[in-house]
């Protein structure tokens, strides 16, 4: 009996260490992995930062609404401190930025231009329109986000709608995406737009926007510019009649319906590749970065990074090709910045620079403006870092080995599906929903991998996956995000 | 006595309570033409008014204030006259005054030949139009006048409206048709209400406006369709044509005292507004209509945007007057622009501030906002540059947005001011506005502009726009309402409302310089 009490009490003695052990290891935030710098601006300037760009010599160029921009030194470093020059003012409201061969190139809101400081004096001198093949007629909402160069040396643009839902004969190719190429030209590219918040490359050159809901938006998402595509909003249609490049006007989509339906219907529609459920990830995306770093940012080369504005965060983007078309899961990643993100890019050094405005629409980081960076600390945040899809199921891999055990109960996971209403009316309910359930979850030997065969997946719906179960291996932590909203336009057939 | 309180003749000195009043008001008689020299005049409710009546006449008159009455519309004071009448033989002894007669509101008892006098009183409360006459037998017929109480009471004496019927495109020459209606407008205040249609018509207006002090005066209008205004016969604001809601200021020094204020007023169809409004020595933008004039639809003010010294200022943006694709320079010289890069033209050029970005900086930044400054100068919409046949032949409609041309850019000298770079076909062009200030600080500045052409085969037929309106040349100058215009590098051709240059090639290359000044 004696005997039994001193294994007993070495027992209780043993968990209570655990416990103590537990709760002095307070579970990991975001800042663990990725703390965000606020780069000081200016004094006096109202820089409403929508677009940014790294020069040569490690400068970095912010553009604003305002219509200005400046140019930044030393913005790198724990306490930055940086040293500002005014390079251009009074613009027409920059949405992109570019720097290359010495211009700097511009998406203003009538025009791509290319300005170039000729004399040296730190101020650019030159201001060259490029190609402004498209209309404006006062309206605030037609506005121009503009891409850098796509390996043919073109920008693409992408042109909202004469306020965010009319066409006008005064603005042709509202909702349309337009290539300007080196030489000028200005080439409608794609149609079917609404009101995009940015534009941005994934690590193929392949073109993706986000689109904001609304009209015949029914979330906001992020989509694919296929050449030629189209996005679904038919509004923008009738410039047709102003170009033969992309053959004749297509048939309008049917109003209360689903894109899996209407996409049927019309052959160019591009299912948008990610929804972002709108008030669960955001209210309004906006620019798209893709890391490119090779590591340097962290786990995630080669995913896409999209600002959010109403929620000042981020959000991260896997996707993957199926069937032919892009689709993939979308992931909260950082939140707590300053203002509304607009726009985000990477340093060759790793950092991702960020910034936003919160005029107009309101954000929840409340400054009306500010300059941010966010950079990785090296150690690695426990996430999902990819998930595919399956014939029957998804597969999700980890940055880090998970605990077998969590990753192999089905319980660990739960699962819900749905859509939202296409239709010309604003935005739309949640819709069609249904629970899939997660019959089986295999993990992999090491932990960094997991698939599971999921029953009733529903074609053209969100795929929302919590996995509030699953643990990191030999510790009690769960995901540092433990959800991801997967867009389902194609199963693969094996 | 209908909110008459205090009420004095042949007063030395103002009766107790008058001792600051609200208003001074001088009626004169017109000598040998039986009328006051003030038909209409207006005050505020409950104002303490000071009114001088002077006879300079070589017969003996008064001035009795009514209350309106109650027949619809007014009668003019007809009850008083009738009421006098009936004093039969005491007529001479009450000096034709119905003395106590409820619907007399004030009275400057008979004044005689070259002899003035002086009566306080109390405006009533309520608005309306309290007319005066003289009640000496048979004069009251052409002497009388109205008393306009309105809470907008301002300095506009006289004013007069003259409605007429007519579809026009622009302002059409009043002065050559037949009014449909005529009225008098006591409030002193520009009203386009008393029409009986809503599409096809016009108004002009005229009254005398008394300026406190001598000064420079801006003067707005706000008008669906066209307006003009003009003082002393002068035009001030060109606001003509159709269009919507479009809100055009301009100045002009006056002296001290009354000056004749015209507006003229048309509306084709669709909407029909009519604002007005001035500002001056000591007075703050005051309307001069019922409502007040949107500045530009709605022109925002508190971000002005002003030029460092020794450099011009940018402004990109939907600018009122130059279109979505305009391109706002202000000089810190003080005269600014606005390049309209849909049409390749110079759209507008201003005197004064350059623009506020309030409109544009604050929420969303929806529509156009118009110049900061003054004395707004519009030239022609359209291209700037065409081929034409002959030097008579029709200007090319304008469009929205030309295909002719295209724009190319600007660059900016080491004072940021820019040259703007377009290109019509093979014919490419650097046009560089430059800014002379003016002589002294009072002064209007000037604009040049140096516009050079480059092609390799120089077509024949090419003609540049200066300007539209009627001209006169004098001298080197050409002389219009607004703006004199001198030009170098090419003759000019006043056809058909315009001032248009040929443009002559010599070896691959044209230039012409072209002078905008104000017109004094």
């Amino acid at each position: 009996m004696k005997k039994f009490t001193i294994l007993l009490s070495s027992l209780v003695f043993t968990l209570s260490v655990a416990l103590a052990d537990n709760h002095s290891d307070k579970l990991p935030v975001e800042a663990d992995y990725y703390p965000i710098t606020t780069i000081p601006l200016p004094e006096g300037e109202v820089i409403e930062v929508s677009g940014i760009d790294v020069l040569p010599g490690n400068k970095v160029a912010i553009a604003s609404r305002r219509g200005d921009i400046f140019v930044g030194e030393n913005v790198f470093g724990p306490e930055p401190e940086p040293k500002w020059t005014l390079f251009a003012r009074g613009l027409h409201e920059v949405l992109g930025i570019a720097w290359k061969d010495g211009w700097l190139y511009l998406t203003q809101r009538p025009e791509v231009s290319r300005i170039k400081d000729s004399d040296g004096d730190g101020r650019a001198d030159v201001f060259e329109t490029l190609g402004d093949g498209w209309g404006i007629n006062g309206d605030y909402h037609e506005y121009a986000f503009g891409t850098r160069h796509d390996k043919n040396g073109d920008i693409w643009v992408v042109l909202c709608l004469t306020g965010s839902g009319g066409a006008d004969d005064k603005s042709p190719f509202r909702g349309w995406c337009m290539r300007v190429t080196p030489d000028g030209k200005t080439i409608p590219t794609g149609y079917g737009i609404r009101s995009p918040g940015g534009i941005g490359f994934n690590h193929l050159g392949d073109v993706f926007y986000c689109d904001n809901q609304g009209l015949w938006n029914g979330s906001s998402s992020l989509k694919h510019l296929r050449p030629g595509g189209f996005q679904g909003n038919p509004v923008g249609n009738k410039y047709f009649a102003l170009t033969d490049v992309l053959g004749p006007k297509p048939p309008d989509p049917t109003s209360k319906s689903r894109i899996e339906i209407e996409r049927k219907k019309v052959p160019d529609f591009v299912p948008p590749p990610i929804v972002l459920p709108h008030g669960k990830m955001g209210n309004s995306p906006a620019g798209i970065e893709c890391d490119e770093t090779g590591g340097k940012f962290g786990p995630f080369t080669n995913q896409l990074f999209v600002s959010e504005q109403t929620h000042s965060k981020i959000h991260r983007v896997f996707l993957e090709k199926v069937n032919g078309f892009y689709q993939g899961a979308a992931f909260p990643f950082v939140k707590g910045f300053g203002s509304g993100n607009i726009v985000a890019r990477f340093a060759a050094d790793g950092s991702m620079f960020t910034g936003g405005t919160n005029r107009g629409w309101g954000s929840h980081g409340k400054k009306p403006f500010s300059f941010q960076r966010v950079n990785w600390t090296g150690k690695v945040p426990f996430e999902v870092h990819e998930m595919r899809v399956k014939p029957d199921g998804f597969e999700l891999t980890f940055t880090k080995a998970a605990d077998s055990k969590t990753l192999s109960d089905v319980s660990s996971y739960a699962m819900e599906c749905y859509t939202y209403i296409y239709q010309k009316g604003y935005g739309s309910p949640v819709v069609d929903k249904s629970v899939p359930i997660v019959k089986k979850a295999v993990p992999a030997k090491d932990g960094k991998s997991v698939r599971l065969t999921v029953e009733g997946m529903v074609k053209g719906n969100v795929h929302e996956l919590k996995m509030p179960g699953i643990r990191l291996k030999g510790k009690d932590h769960p995901l540092l995000h433990d959800v991801a909203y997967y867009t389902l336009n194609e199963i693969p057939q094996n | 006595m209908l909110g008459l309180t205090g009420f004095q003749v042949h007063a030395d000195k103002p009766p107790k309570g008058f001792e600051k009043i609200d208003q001074e008001i001088v009626i004169s008689t017109m000598e040998a033409q039986m009328k006051y020299d003030v038909r209409s005049f207006s005050v505020k409710p409950n104002a303490k008014v000071k009114l001088i009546f002077k006879n300079p006449d070589t017969l003996p008159h008064n001035l009795i204030l009514c209350t309106p009455g109650k027949k619809k519309g007014g009668d003019g004071g007809q009850e008083v006259i009738d009421a006098v009448l009936k004093l039969g033989d005491k007529g001479v002894e009450q000096n034709w005054e119905p003395t106590g007669h409820p619907r007399i509101l004030a009275s400057s008892g008979m004044v005689q030949p070259k002899k003035e006098t002086v009566i306080y009183f109390r405006a009533p409360k309520k608005e309306g139009d309290y007319p005066y006459i003289c009640t000496f037998p048979g004069h009251f017929q052409l002497m009388n006048g109205v008393m306009g109480v309105s809470k907008l009471a301002n300095p506009i004496t006289n004013l007069t409206y003259k409605f007429y019927h007519g579809g026009w495109s622009k302002m059409p020459d009043f002065t050559k048709m037949e009014p449909k209606k005529t009225g008098v407008l006591a409030s002193g205040l520009f009203d386009i209400s008393p029409r009986d249609r809503n599409d096809d018509f016009g108004f002009s207006f005229t009254g005398d406006i008394e300026c406190p002090k001598e000064g420079k005066y801006t003067f707005t209008t706000s008008s669906d369709d066209g307006s003009l205004l003009l003082v002393d016969g002068k035009l001030v604001v060109n606001n003509d044509g159709i269009h919507g809601v479009k809100t055009v200021s301009g100045s002009v020094k006056l002296k001290a005292g009354k000056h004749l204020i015209e507006v003229r007023f048309f509306e084709k169809s669709g909407g029909e507004e009519l604002s007005v409004a001035w500002s001056g020595p000591g007075i703050k933008k005051q309307a001069l209509s019922k409502t007040s004039p949107k500045s530009g639809g709605g022109g925002a003010v508190g971000m002005l945007i002003e030029p460092p010294e020794g450099e011009a200022s940018i402004y990109r943006n939907f600018i009122n007057g130059a279109g979505p694709r305009a391109i706002g320079v202000g000089y810190h010289e003080g005269v600014n622009l606005a390049f309209d890069a849909n049409n390749m033209r110079l759209a507008m050029i201003w005197q004064g501030d350059f623009i506020d970005g309030a409109r544009h900086w604050n929420g969303r930044g929806q529509g156009y906002q118009p110049p900061a400054g003054d004395a707004v100068v519009n030239l022609p919409e359209g291209v700037a540059i065409a081929a034409l046949d002959s030097s008579d032949s029709d200007w090319p409609k304008a469009e929205y947005r030309t295909k002719d041309l295209r724009f190319r850019g600007y660059f900016l000298d080491k004072m940021q001011r820019p040259t703007f770079k377009y290109e019509r076909g093979e014919v490419s062009v650097e046009d560089t506005p430059m800014p002379i200030a003016g002589a002294s600080e009072d002064a209007a500045g000037k604009i040049k502009r140096i516009i050079k052409l480059k092609a390799k085969d120089a077509p024949k037929n090419l003609y540049f726009r200066v300007a539209q309106g009627s001209f006169e040349k004098k001298g080197q100058s050409f002389e219009g309402d607004e703006i004199a215009i001198s030009v170098k590098g090419g003759e000019p051709v006043a056809q058909g409302g315009d001032l248009r240059v040929p443009i002559v090639f010599k070896g691959g290359s044209a230039q012409i310089e072209v002078t905008y000044s104000w017109s004094e």
